[in-house]
């Protein structure tokens, strides 16, 4: 019998905080102490939730088939995202609410395998036939019989979780089964790079082969070959674990792929610290690599290639003084303000999409390195940000390039950055590249800035968390 | 009764209703939904030519992020929350909650929620708009017959020269915004004066100018049900035009039937149309040496929504000299718009052969491409592997668009149609 999916919240299973305005070190204490308080707001906008976040995931694998099995809109991100799978949905109407939706989930399968031969298949449910109590699990198990390949239901319901990443989880459950168990020796020169972000996973493959390693990059862009590679790698390596973590820890559960835990290349020493780790654990060398040959050259050289572009050799110096608001997720924003330190940078405050246990350790070095800094804790939610922004006398913003054109509206230069694009020696070079351009001419930002604010000047003057309360049970 | 679609292009109602609020400066929407649905909108919008979303829109878009215990017991309270909140936070100057599947199902009463803020002052609409009442097009007319069901009066006086644009659907029409430029450009020239409601040339204003207007031009079966309602219970009368013209040809005809309806000077009014026309023989002129270099007399598959397809297929095939192979109407209009639109499609295509077919289904579109033979595509992002299949160029003029930037190009009237030469040119060069 099918595994049946589906994920526990991120607030239960990690005491995960989707809402938090406040220095670091009281939240830190709160999971320490094994139970955050869940902070609720009282106004809000667009956020994203777990069918968004799963079909981001499901969709970046190729050759596989996609159901989404609600009302059309339910899929309507798919649209934009152009994904690597081919995908339908079962369009439920009004009807459908009150009768049921009896036999559409097959329709909608079998029309989807006769035309693209998917060698997977994710029936992905939504907040309507979760309120409709509309269970496809029956279709799902007898049509992988029917159809001899794996059909995986992935339950998300858009309203039990105010962490989108539920989904994820969601859906890493249902890609485990995709990976067959192998008889076969593993592959010692073999390395699972476990990635969302094709990008990411290129550019630590590109850091990867300095160490003569081979990778599998899954489940980002990995066909049916790829996942049936999983089982015999020598050790997974997660670079966006906010993400796939919970694959890669099944997938060593199930499979006894070993997870290196090294956080994200992402940063100077952080890089070398994790290529130091991978090294070590897959074989290559021993513990000292930072300091022993050939390893160190290469490093010097990658960044020193990687800053080519800065004549003056200034790279090092690209934020020297320069007060610095973050806006990433969570499993790369603590490294991101340690390469805005090592370039001569102030972190002033961070924010991130939610943040939970398996970010408490860098939480907790982070409050150490960075006492007094502001976290922001908040998925979208750009009413919050330029609040706080208008407040922190910042020099530069650098997240997402959606939150960068929200900073810049606001008048802050900013520059626009995914976790991928900071990963290596590469990622800390086009850091200070664009800072220093954002920073030289800020004609843009300006322009953008003077346009009417989006929200009332009485807003403005509030503490940014004037409408977040805590949580009653 | 559901029925599966293979990628298709358009969110659902709410999408739309939402794309069409933040269309309207000074709109601030308020949707009383899950978390998702906003970033469902504003993924599936951005499919519109890449742009960024509107000042109150994308993720700026006030939502009521309705979760479970709201869902078991009832998200009211957390609606008169949202909407107390948004009119402190949010500057804009008419709030519109929009429903959506789950606060629907669970029977809140959000008209009740309205009207208690409408008793205290603050100018809060609601609107019937949850993803399983149609597609994005369809959330269009829900959002304008709402906006005129609770917000619009009847005029003292209309304005006979004012002229409400109807059926252009703001981010589901991916040249939304140049198309309602062009023909509030086109009707400045005959003396008319536009009513766009949305775009940078809209705003709340235009939503009372409805009203108003002298007269509405429906210019796709999106707008029909809302210029009904306009002439019921208004006496707004109504031309419709089967479809968006493209070229001076088709362009100066109906400049010509609406100058007509409303007894306008005939000789400012062909003046006008004559100095289009010189311009766009300029440019046909110009295109003439590109035209026969690179053999640009094609045989051509067209996938477009209702707005779209007729005047593209009368542009390419009365115009340009081209060979239609099929047609593709790729919006689901409503059925009782489809056999006029068929007619209207199969008359301009007369001679040729040409298949029309009305889907949503990607995997049907692409099967009848590939099928057809034709040697350029122009369509959606979504029609790249038939492209491929053929071994020919695709040239988007659909929604989705993913291959540039789209901001005040239309593909409409006269400078649409230079447009689309220019675009078709850009893929026919690029592809060598």
């Amino acid at each position: 019998m099918a595994r049946r999916p589906g994920a526990v919240t991120r607030e239960r299973r990690l005491q995960a905080v989707s809402a938090w305005l406040d220095k670091p070190d009281a939240l830190a204490a709160e999971f320490a102490a094994g139970e955050t308080t869940q902070r609720i707001r009282t106004f809000s906008q667009a956020a994203p939730d777990d069918l968004v976040a799963a079909l981001d995931l499901l969709g970046r694998l190729k050759g596989v088939g996609i159901v989404v099995h609600g009302p059309r809109g339910c899929a309507a991100a798919l649209v934009g995202a152009a994904p690597l799978a081919h995908w339908a949905v079962t369009g439920l109407d009004q009807r459908d609410t009150i009768m049921g939706s009896e036999g559409v989930v097959e329709r909608a399968v079998l029309a989807l395998v006769r035309r693209h031969e998917p060698w997977a298949v994710f029936v992905v449910t939504t907040p309507v036939v979760a309120i409709n109590a509309d269970d496809a699990r029956d279709t799902v198990l007898s049509l992988t019989d029917e159809l001899g390949i794996p059909v995986q239901l992935v339950r998300t319901d858009g309203f039990k979780s105010r962490v989108a990443a539920t989904g994820f989880d969601a859906a890493c459950q249902a890609l485990l089964n995709l990976v067959p168990a192998v008889a076969e020796a593993r592959q010692d020169d073999l390395v699972n790079v476990v990635a969302r972000d094709a990008a990411a996973a290129r550019a630590s493959a590109a850091l990867l082969e300095e160490l003569g390693l081979k990778v599998n990059v899954l489940p980002a862009g990995a066909d049916a070959e790829g996942f049936a590679r999983a089982a015999r790698a020598r050790l997974s390596i997660c670079v966006d674990p906010d993400a796939t973590m919970v694959f890669a820890a099944a997938l060593e559960a199930a499979h006894g792929v070993p997870v290196l835990r090294a956080g994200v290349p992402i940063g100077l020493a952080a890089t070398r610290r994790w290529l130091d780790a991978v090294a070590a654990a897959a074989g290559q060398a021993s513990a000292g690599i930072l300091v022993a040959p050939p390893y160190q050259p290469a490093m010097t050289r990658g960044w020193k290639r990687a800053a080519a572009s800065d004549k003056d050799g200034a790279a090092e110096r690209a934020l020297h003084g320069v007060r610095v608001h973050l806006a990433l997720p969570a499993d790369a924003v603590f490294a991101a303000a340690e390469l805005v330190t090592e370039l001569g940078g102030v972190v002033a405050g961070v924010t991130v999409g939610h943040i939970d246990s398996s970010h408490a350790e860098a939480l907790d070095a982070f409050t150490r390195t960075h006492p007094g800094v502001t976290l922001h804790v908040a998925a979208g939610q750009p009413f919050e940000l330029v609040n706080l922004l208008a407040k922190q006398c910042l020099d530069l913003f650098m997240g997402t390039p959606e939150l960068a054109a929200l900073a810049a509206a606001a008048g802050v230069p900013a520059v626009g950055l995914t976790p991928a694009a900071l990963i290596g020696w590469r990622g800390a070079a086009r850091l200070a590249e664009r800072a220093r351009a954002a920073l030289t001419n800020p004609a843009f930002f300006r322009r953008l800035s003077a346009a009417p604010s989006p929200y009332a000047a009485g807003w403005l003057r509030r503490s940014a968390d004037w409408h977040v309360k805590q949580e009653v049970r | 009764m559901a029925r599966p679609l293979e990628s298709p292009g358009a969110g659902c109602a709410l999408h739309g209703a939402l794309h069409c609020a933040t269309a309207v400066p000074g709109v601030v929407p308020i949707l009383h939904a899950t978390a998702g649905c906003a970033v469902q909108a504003h993924l599936n919008g951005a499919a519109a030519g890449l742009g960024g979303p509107d000042r109150f829109g994308g993720l700026a878009a006030p939502a009521c992020n309705v979760f479970e215990k709201q869902v078991v017991f009832g998200a009211t309270a957390r609606l008169r929350e949202q909407i107390k909140n948004t009119v402190k936070i949010m500057d804009g100057g008419l709030h519109v909650v929009l429903t959506s599947c789950a606060t629907e199902m669970i029977g809140d009463d959000v008209p009740a929620m309205a009207k208690e803020a409408r008793d205290q002052g603050f100018a809060v609409l609601s609107i019937a708009s949850a993803g399983f009442r149609g597609s994005a097009h369809d959330g269009y007319g829900l959002f304008l017959k709402g906006v005129l069901a609770q917000f619009a009066e009847p005029a003292g006086e209309r304005d006979p020269l004012l002229v409400n644009l109807l059926g252009i659907v703001p981010r589901q029409d991916a040249f939304w915004e140049g198309d309602l430029a062009e023909w509030s450009r086109l009707l400045a020239g005959i003396g008319l004066r536009a009513n766009p409601v949305f775009g940078p040339e809209g705003g709340i204003d235009g939503l009372r100018d409805l009203t108003r207007a002298g007269s509405s031009l429906v210019v796709s079966p999106r707008g029909v049900e809302v210029a009904r309602a306009l002439e019921q219970d208004f006496g707004v009368p109504w031309l419709d035009t089967g479809g968006l013209p493209v070229g001076a040809v088709a362009s100066g005809s109906l400049l010509r039937d609406l100058a007509a309806r409303l007894d306008l000077p005939v000789e400012p009014v062909e003046a006008f149309i004559a100095a289009e026309t010189r311009r766009e023989d300029h440019y046909l002129g110009r295109l003439a040496d590109v035209y026969f270099r690179h053999g640009l007399q094609r045989s051509f598959a067209l996938v477009a929504g209702s707005l779209h397809a007729a005047g593209l297929a009368d542009f390419l095939t009365g115009t340009l000299g081209w060979l239609p192979r099929l047609v593709v109407v790729a919006d689901g209009p409503p059925e009782a718009s489809r056999a006029a639109l068929q007619q209207h499609i199969a008359a301009l295509t007369e001679g040729y052969g040409t298949r029309v077919l009305f889907s949503e289904d990607a995997g049907e579109i692409e099967a009848a491409i590939v099928a057809g033979g034709a040697e350029i595509v122009l369509g959606r992002a979504l029609d790249r592997g038939a492209a491929d299949a053929l071994g020919v160029e695709l040239v988007q003029v659909a929604f989705p668009v993913a291959d540039r930037l789209v901001l005040d190009k239309g593909l409409s009237g006269v400078r649409g149609a230079v447009t689309l030469i220019e675009e078709i040119a850009r893929a026919v060069l690029a592809a060598g």
